[in-house]
């Protein structure tokens, strides 16, 4: 009985080893790199124009994930296992808009400002650094539409390569169409 | 030798003095010829009495202008007439032809006027009017007197078939607005006798006046009426007073449709207002069933939409009485709708297009008619058609050939039966035992109205009203703990991100597990992630 028993620690000692050996002999996994989306600072302090209040966000679902994605066909993405947001994107993309058109509006009660919603079909990147945003916005007054929902689509060249060249497009396209939506609100 | 001699031949000679006789001859033919030749034509007018003529004496005349004589008169074989023959002036044969009328002048006193006053002092004579049609004629039936209607006298000729003629004559005046347009030309019988036939006769330019829809009616003497409408007096010229008289008139929104041709029978009513309850020749015809008594509703009465004449009680159906049952005890009556009063066409369209606003009316807007009373003087009944909000669905039902129109009670009938209803409702109430279970409830009221007042005297009450306050300010202080913008808030807010972030890894492992189930004891190898490239 006692020889079994010393047998079998001799095994899995032996085993442990092995593992030990293979772990050591692999090549580390890469960094792992984690993304903000900013609004710059020169636009925080806006610009006198009327403020909006933004109610509901909508994103796609590839942006709900925690992984970046890149476009590497027309119909196929891949998520990234190393570039990784920092935070959730939906909640930094409806702050990012949240600060951007209510800033410095001190002239107007927040309350009377229009509802807008904002509903983000597209926005995705290629490998060959294109980056293409296809957004809808609406704007209300309580429950009541001010107008047809609007069309909004714009694509940005990478400034650099990699991933942050990626989310800094992706922070200039949301900026422009925070622009549009600002020049677009009803009585500004 | 022979001997000579003479042969003599004797000479034949006449004597000149039978020439004489020949000239006689030759210039007695050229005198007769000349005389036969300055005759004027002969012409026979058989008339039905010589009265006021008389022969060698007697002239013809033609606008007042001698023409003729009177050369002979003679009775007729079957002693019906007389036989008047009339020498004319030779250039008259042109004026004698199958229309030429001869009628004698005589002294004549009419509702029309006093004419031939002429004739006292000269005597009668024998008017000519002459024809057009060229085929020479002589032999002619005089007239008793002046024709109504000189030929060729632009105009129309209308027949009128009505009931009764009565006070009617021929030379009787058609009327249009109280003036003289036409005239009476014949009153008679039709051809089953059964109704008087009128020929009338509207000159140019009044016959334009006349259409399909024109309704004429007998203006003799005074038409006294009370109907719905009031009582009513109508009466025209003097002459027609006397002598009889015709009348029209056409519907104002009827005025635009084609002339009548020669010869249109119209209908003759007996007075004005029956040829105005009639002025439309199409209707859409319904039967309304009344549950309640029709007293008062007479054939002619109008039927009205909210005022507004649209038609007109056409009969009752006095005999589906007999048929009636206990269940089935409504008395059936027939309206006309007429397209024409509102200002349709009197045609078939017009007629299909009222019936089918009338079905979606009733359909979809629960139209009803209903007994009103017309006239408080008289007790004149009429038909209303209105909009009814019942509460029962209302529907076109079918009653014999008819279709029917939903009925209902209104006006002081709709509200006696209200009345009556609510009365019968208020009698079956069990009033007793209410009053009685009322009486209880009071006395309840009151003990229990005494006992909140001893409840709200004492002293542990006098403290509820502080303990509320502090509680709702109790309340107040929680809400302000855990509503929105408080700690616990946005405790609860970044519990929740981090809840998140952790469901992120755990779906990045299970992810990684589920791709290599040896990543718990053995690293894992993942390729590169692919790099976007700012200039490819």
């Amino acid at each position: 009985m006692k020889t079994v028993l010393v047998s079998g620690i001799r095994v899995m000692m032996l085993a442990l080893a092995c593992v030990v050996m293979i772990g050591c002999s692999s090549a580390p996994a890469p960094e792992k790199h984690y993304y903000l989306l900013r609004t710059p600072d020169s636009l925080r302090t806006g610009d006198g124009q009327a403020g909006a209040q933004v109610g509901k966000v909508v994103v796609p679902a590839y942006l709900r994930s925690a992984q970046l994605a890149v476009k590497v066909s027309e119909t196929e993405i891949r998520p990234a296992n190393f570039h990784l947001w920092a935070e959730p994107a939906p909640e930094a993309i409806e702050r990012f808009f949240r600060l951007r058109l209510a800033a410095a509006h001190a002239d107007v009660e927040p309350t009377a400002w229009p509802r807008v919603d904002i509903d983000i079909v597209e926005l995705l990147g290629n490998l060959q650094g294109e980056v293409h945003l296809t957004a809808m916005y609406t704007f209300y007054e309580g429950a009541k539409s001010l107008g047809p929902p609007r069309l909004y689509t714009d694509t940005v060249r990478q400034s650099r390569d990699g991933y942050a060249g990626l989310v800094e497009a992706h922070n200039q396209l949301l900026e422009r169409l925070a622009v549009e939506i600002s020049a677009s609100i009803p009585g500004s | 030798m022979d001997e000579l001699t003479a042969e003599i031949k004797p000479i034949r000679k006449i004597s000149m003095i039978w020439l004489l006789p020949v000239l006689v001859a030759i210039i007695g033919s050229w005198v007769m010829f000349q005389y036969y030749s300055s005759q004027g034509p002969l012409v026979e007018i058989s008339l039905t009495t010589a009265e006021g003529l008389e022969a060698g004496r007697t002239r013809v005349r033609a606008l007042s202008v001698d023409i003729g004589v009177v050369e002979d008169i003679q009775l007729e074989e079957n002693l019906e007439g007389v036989r008047v023959t009339a020498r004319l002036s030779p250039d008259t044969q042109h004026l004698l032809d199958a229309q030429t009328q001869f009628w004698v002048v005589r002294p004549r006193i009419s509702a029309d006027g006093v004419s031939g006053l002429g004739t006292l002092l000269s005597g009668a004579y024998i008017e000519l009017y002459p024809g057009k049609s060229g085929t020479f004629k002589r032999r002619f039936r005089g007239l008793d007197q002046a024709p109504n209607a000189r030929p060729g006298v632009a105009g129309v000729r209308v027949q009128l078939q009505g009931g009764s003629a009565a006070s009617l004559t021929a030379g009787a005046p058609v009327l249009y607005k109280g003036l003289k347009v036409g005239q009476v030309e014949s009153v008679g019988l039709s051809d089953d006798f059964e109704e008087s036939l009128v020929w009338a006769f509207v000159e140019r330019p009044f016959d334009q006046l006349l259409n399909r829809s024109t309704r004429f009616w007998n203006a003799s003497g005074i038409d006294i009426s009370a109907t719905a409408n009031g009582v009513q007096i109508n009466t025209q010229s003097l002459a027609s007073l006397v002598a009889g008289g015709i009348s029209f008139s056409t519907p104002e929104n009827q005025a635009g449709l084609e002339p009548v041709e020669p010869g249109q029978r119209f209908r003759l009513y007996g007075t004005q207002r029956e040829a105005e309850e009639q002025p439309y020749e199409l209707a859409a015809s319904y039967v309304l069933q009344f549950h309640r008594s029709i007293r008062g509703l007479s054939v002619g009465a109008p039927v009205e939409y909210r005022g507004i004449r649209i038609g007109t009680v056409e009969a009752i159906l006095v005999g589906e009485l007999a048929e009636l049952t206990p269940t089935q005890h409504a008395v059936p009556v027939v309206i006309r709708i007429e397209p024409g009063r509102v200002g349709l066409p009197d045609s078939q369209e017009s007629v299909a297009r009222v019936r089918d606003m009338i079905e979606a009316a009733v359909r979809e807007h629960g139209m009803r008619a209903s007994l009103q009373s017309g006239s408080l003087l008289t007790g004149e009944q009429l038909v209303a058609v209105d909009y009814y909000d019942t509460g029962e669905v209302a529907v076109v039902g079918r009653y014999q050939q008819y279709d029917t129109l939903p009925t209902v009670d209104s006006g002081l009938e709709r509200i006696e039966k209200q009345v009556s209803e609510l009365l019968s409702k208020f009698n079956s109430l069990p009033l007793q035992e209410t009053v009685a279970e009322g009486r209880q409830s009071l006395a309840s009221l009151t003990a229990t109205l005494d006992s909140l007042n001893a409840l709200l005297g004492s002293e542990a009450t006098g403290r509820v009203p502080q303990q509320l306050v502090q509680t709702l300010q109790s309340i107040e202080a929680a809400a302000d703990t855990y509503g929105a913008g408080s700690d616990i808030e946005r405790e609860v807010g970044r519990v929740l991100q981090q809840l998140d972030a952790t469901l992120r890894e755990y779906q990045a492992l299970a992810n990684t597990l589920e791709e290599q189930p040896s990543a718990l004891i053995l690293p894992v190898n993942r390729a590169n992630d692919p790099q976007p490239k700012a200039n490819p």
